[in-house]
């Protein structure tokens, strides 16, 4: 499988866009669900999406392979989402204000799939990334922080925080 | 990988594989020609892939005459996106449309000015072509012959495009191209062989 991947970022390096289309193929669910995770907006997902599939087709040269491909391309992705939200957004790297959170997603129920999205949407979008970047993709604070600018210890402000805050939703729901 | 404790990790129990509402990716596919297009200068392989058909460069003229290969190549890009755009139903709103008549004018006035020099040209050309070239053998006439063919295609197709969306600028700029790599290509090819017209 890993051998097939690496097969088709070589022959994309080389300018075959139906290989890259097959990278496409397996990738674009994954990535679509993590930029709409990230930014919230179905539609806006869907550009971000797109912007992510052409950035990774011109920075494919840089892909060294010492990894899988999907973790090189999440972290495009990702940088991609945070570069849009830096740039459209009220993007917080510095301080953290305590109203923000106690603002947040205020009884609402808890636990289903969806539940955990709407609760995730009424998030900052600092927060939301935080916590995805760190739970779902795995990075340590360290690596948020090269990523989205933000200190590290802001990074684990929000990551409480935006826990704290998904946790008492799932208490009021029981 | 962090430490962190899976009693925290409210997120796994997410679907993280969403599929969109649309395909993205003849929309990508579009985007990555139009970058490929801006990428002319770069020597391109003999072997050109579109959709699905690989078009093959005869390797006598890849070969002996670069220029050639690359010129082909170009067009057949540009007929690729062409295709690709004609087919594309999805178009972004236009911010200024007033902005934008005046531009298709323009470019309109752009393209009849070389419609003009490209039906000279290519009357010439095709006239010497059907006619005694000595230098040159059938088979490379039958192979520009294929070329221009395509261009023609091409043509054809974003004229189409330009009827079906007059709002969408960039067919037209599409349209303009192709004439112009025709025209270079036909000059070049005239140099080389040592034409004058």
């Amino acid at each position: 499988m890993l051998d097939e991947e690496l097969q088709l970022v070589s022959r994309s390096k080389n300018g075959d866009q139906s290989a890259y289309e097959s990278l496409y193929r397996a990738n674009i669910g994954k990535v679509y669900a993590l930029c709409l995770r990230l930014c919230g907006q179905k539609e806006l997902a869907e550009d971000l999406a797109q912007e992510s599939f052409i950035r990774a087709w011109q920075k494919l040269d840089s892909f060294r392979g010492d990894a899988k491909f999907s973790s090189w391309l999440f972290r495009l992705t990702s940088n991609v989402v945070i570069g849009h939200l830096r740039k459209h957004s009220k993007w917080q790297v510095d301080s953290l204000d305590d109203h923000e959170y106690e603002q947040s997603a205020v009884n609402r129920p808890f636990g289903l799939q969806e539940e955990i999205d709407q609760a995730l949407r009424c998030l900052s979008d600092t927060a939301r990334v935080v916590l995805i970047m760190y739970e779902y993709l795995g990075y340590q604070h360290n690596e948020i922080s090269e990523i989205t600018g933000m200190a590290i210890g802001t990074s684990k402000t929000h990551l409480h925080r935006a826990r704290t805050t998904l946790r008492a939703q799932a208490e009021q729901q029981l | 990988m962090n430490n962190k404790n899976e009693n925290d990790n409210v997120l796994g129990s997410l679907n993280w594989d969403i599929k969109p509402d649309r395909d993205l990716w003849p929309e990508i596919q579009a985007k990555l020609d139009a970058n490929s297009e801006l990428a002319l200068t770069t020597p391109l392989e003999p072997q050109v892939q579109a959709q699905g058909t690989v078009l093959q460069m005869p390797a006598h003229i890849g070969g002996q005459k670069p220029w050639l290969a690359v010129s082909m190549a170009a067009c057949m890009m540009l007929a690729l996106g062409a295709f690709i755009m004609s087919s594309m139903s999805f178009q972004r709103a236009q911010d200024t449309y007033d902005l934008q008549a005046s531009y298709i004018e323009y470019q309109k006035s752009q393209i009849s000015l070389i419609e003009q020099q490209h039906s000279q040209v290519r009357a010439q050309f095709t006239a010497l072509l059907n006619g005694d070239l000595g230098t040159i053998d059938s088979t490379t006439v039958a192979e520009i012959e294929m070329v221009l063919l395509t261009i023609d295609n091409a043509s054809l197709e974003l004229k189409q495009a330009i009827l079906a969306h007059p709002t969408n600028s960039s067919y037209a700029a599409k349209l303009a191209r192709t004439y112009k790599e025709e025209l270079k290509l036909l000059n070049k090819f005239k140099t080389a062989n040592g034409i004058s017209i």
